[in-house]
């Protein structure tokens, strides 16, 4: 079974790494967003069942996204992994608050990616 | 024997007396013999008493409202004196209450600045690293603050080096005028030294926009509450149990975080890309496109390192200027000469008025703020269009204006606020994929302030922006 997978951020290079280190796995159907209302609009109309969410972006930013994702019973279910170049102990701690699975800082290796994509869909599977 | 030559035949003088004390002489002179009766004289006499005690009451009258002057003078010295005896109180209980340092020095800055009624009240410390005076706080209307990070010249800086106060009561004609700073409208300003013992602990500088705004009496009054502030400085200072070279060391510190955030997006592409052009058989125009990206990454974050290593620079001012004239039209057509070739579909055109003066202004300096607004224009018109390049004489200040207009994207009036702020990124839809670190303004920004040179913007969303620099000729 093809897994939906949202890639969300507003750097075209980052987007199409990530887009890159998926495509070549047939699990995986990806959709991508380059801001917060389009992921929002792809979430709520694909619901798919990981989200790599950028935090800074224009208009609403990641962490918005994922409050308003979280708290709509329609698109709760989906699992969010904050990827983003904030690394302060406070942006994991606002990741958690609202209500993110996963937090992955820039620079990652897209090898590590894959793995906690594949956790991730274990744990969702199961 | 005049008076007898002149006709007089009769005369009387009479005292004027009040209390036993001689307070004058009533003369009365006649032309007719024996013209003094008896009757006339006592009607005199009369007369000269009424005399005498009229101006006694009349330098009465004089005494008691002299001393009323005097009295509303003292009253009014009193009333000062209070009110500076309250404000030194205030230092103090700021001083030891709670609060950062800086809330601190702001609070007491803000006391200085309602006592002397000028508009705008900053302190400087010295940069031990280079003699620079840099911004610690500063307080005032919203027009006047935002005053230059570091230093190295102006009326606050020769206040340090003569180790006394220094007024500039006509500031706009003074020769330690800083342009940017007339351009906010300042027309007075005093620097103090802030001492303790002897060494200098700060400098207060106070601004007004009026020209002499600073009497003899307010300068006095100022003064002594500037050695109020150097006792309490100390004490806060050692409250806090850091220093203010440490205060400028955490500000680096906070510098450097928010820089290693820039850092990140291009050292991820940078990562990723070569991660998967390792451990992927990867189809030749994917690893072609991956190269690509990472060659265009590396680029910027070479700039952006270069960006940050120039603010550190400013911050600690040891960026070193070497002010000439230069003629505009051979680094303009530098500057655009290097563009071109990376925006091919752009035209770039320059024109430079007959009467322009070569500006004096460090020419790499100059040729790095103007690169870096050439290029702004480039980026930010991301569907193409014109850049035009003007140069004119300002005849009345004496100064240069280039304007770089553009026809791209324009700014919303929102972001023009804190559009030379560091870190400060436009970030809406249309911007998104235009890569900047968010520091080329500030140190273009910065640079001008230390060239004697001023920016500011035009702009229409979705039409375009123009970027105006003024540079001085001398």
């Amino acid at each position: 079974m093809s897994h939906k997978v949202l890639l969300v951020d507003d750097e075209d290079d980052i987007l199409r790494l990530l887009e890159l280190t998926m495509s070549n796995d047939s699990r995986y159907s990806l959709l991508l967003a380059k801001d917060g209302e389009t992921a929002v609009e792809l979430a709520r109309r694909e619901k798919p069942t990981v989200i790599f969410l950028d935090v800074l972006m224009p208009g609403i930013d990641g962490f918005q996204v994922c409050q308003t994702l979280k708290s709509d019973p329609e698109t709760e279910s989906s699992k969010v992994i904050i990827l983003t170049a904030l690394a302060q102990d406070f942006d994991r701690r606002k990741a958690e608050e609202v209500g993110a699975d996963g937090f992955f800082t820039k620079p990652f290796s897209p090898a590590a990616l894959l793995e906690k994509l594949d956790e991730v869909l274990g744990n969702s599977s199961g | 024997m005049v008076a007898v030559e002149q006709g007089v035949k009769s005369l009387i003088l009479l005292p004027i007396t009040a209390r036993d004390r001689m307070l004058g002489m009533l003369s009365l002179i006649s032309v007719k013999t024996g013209h003094f009766t008896a009757d006339r004289v006592q009607l005199l006499t009369g007369i000269a008493d009424g005399l005498g005690i009229f101006l006694e009451n009349a330098e009465l009258n004089e005494e008691v409202s002299l001393e009323l002057e005097l009295r509303r003078r003292s009253e009014e010295q009193l009333r000062q004196q209070t009110e500076d005896l309250e404000a030194l109180l205030g230092f103090a209980r700021v001083a030891i209450g709670p609060g950062s340092l800086e809330e601190k020095l702001t609070s007491i800055l803000e006391a200085l600045r309602r006592i002397s009624a000028t508009n705008e009240v900053a302190l400087r410390v010295p940069d031990p690293d280079n003699g620079s005076l840099v911004l610690v706080a500063e307080t005032g209307d919203s027009d006047m603050t935002g005053r230059p990070k570091a230093l190295t010249r102006g009326v606050s800086v020769k206040a340090f080096d003569l180790g006394e106060a220094v007024i500039a009561n006509d500031y706009p004609s003074s020769p330690d005028d800083i342009a940017d700073t007339v351009a906010k409208g300042a027309n007075s300003m005093m620097a103090l030294p802030v001492k303790t013992g002897h060494s200098i602990l700060a400098i207060v500088v106070l601004i007004s926009k009026h020209r002499y705004h600073f009497s003899p009496q307010l300068i006095a009054r100022i003064t002594s509450l500037g050695e109020g502030i150097g006792v309490l400085l100390e004490n806060a200072r050692l409250n806090h149990e850091v220093t203010f070279k440490e205060d400028l060391e955490q500000r680096r510190d906070t510098f450097v975080s928010v820089a290693f955030h820039e850092i990140r997006t291009p050292m991820a592409v940078i990562e990723g890309y070569s991660e998967l052009l390792l451990n992927k058989t990867l189809p030749e125009h994917i690893k072609q496109e991956s190269l690509e990206r990472i060659h265009r990454n590396a680029r910027s974050l070479s700039a952006i390192v270069d960006d940050m290593l120039n603010v550190s620079r400013i911050h600690s001012g040891k960026l070193t200027l070497d002010p000439k004239h230069v003629s505009l039209a051979n680094l303009l057509a530098e500057v655009a000469a290097s563009l071109e070739p990376i925006y091919v579909q752009h035209q770039i055109y320059i024109e430079i008025g007959a009467q322009v003066p070569p500006v004096f202004a460090d020419v790499d300096k100059l040729n790095q703020i103007l690169t870096n607004l050439v290029d702004n224009a480039l980026k930010y018109s991301p569907d193409g269009g014109d850049i035009t390049i003007t140069a004119t004489h300002d005849p009345k200040r004496d100064r240069v204006v280039v304007a770089i207009a553009d026809e791209g994207l324009g700014i919303p009036p929102e972001d023009r606020e804190g559009l030379f702020e560091l870190f400060h990124r436009i970030r809406r839809p249309e911007t998104a994929g235009i890569k900047g670190s968010g520091l080329g303004l500030y140190i273009v920004k910065e640079m001008l302030d230390l060239l004697n040179g001023e920016i500011w913007v035009e702009s229409e969303l979705g039409k375009g922006s123009t970027f105006f620099v003024s540079l001085p000729t001398k």
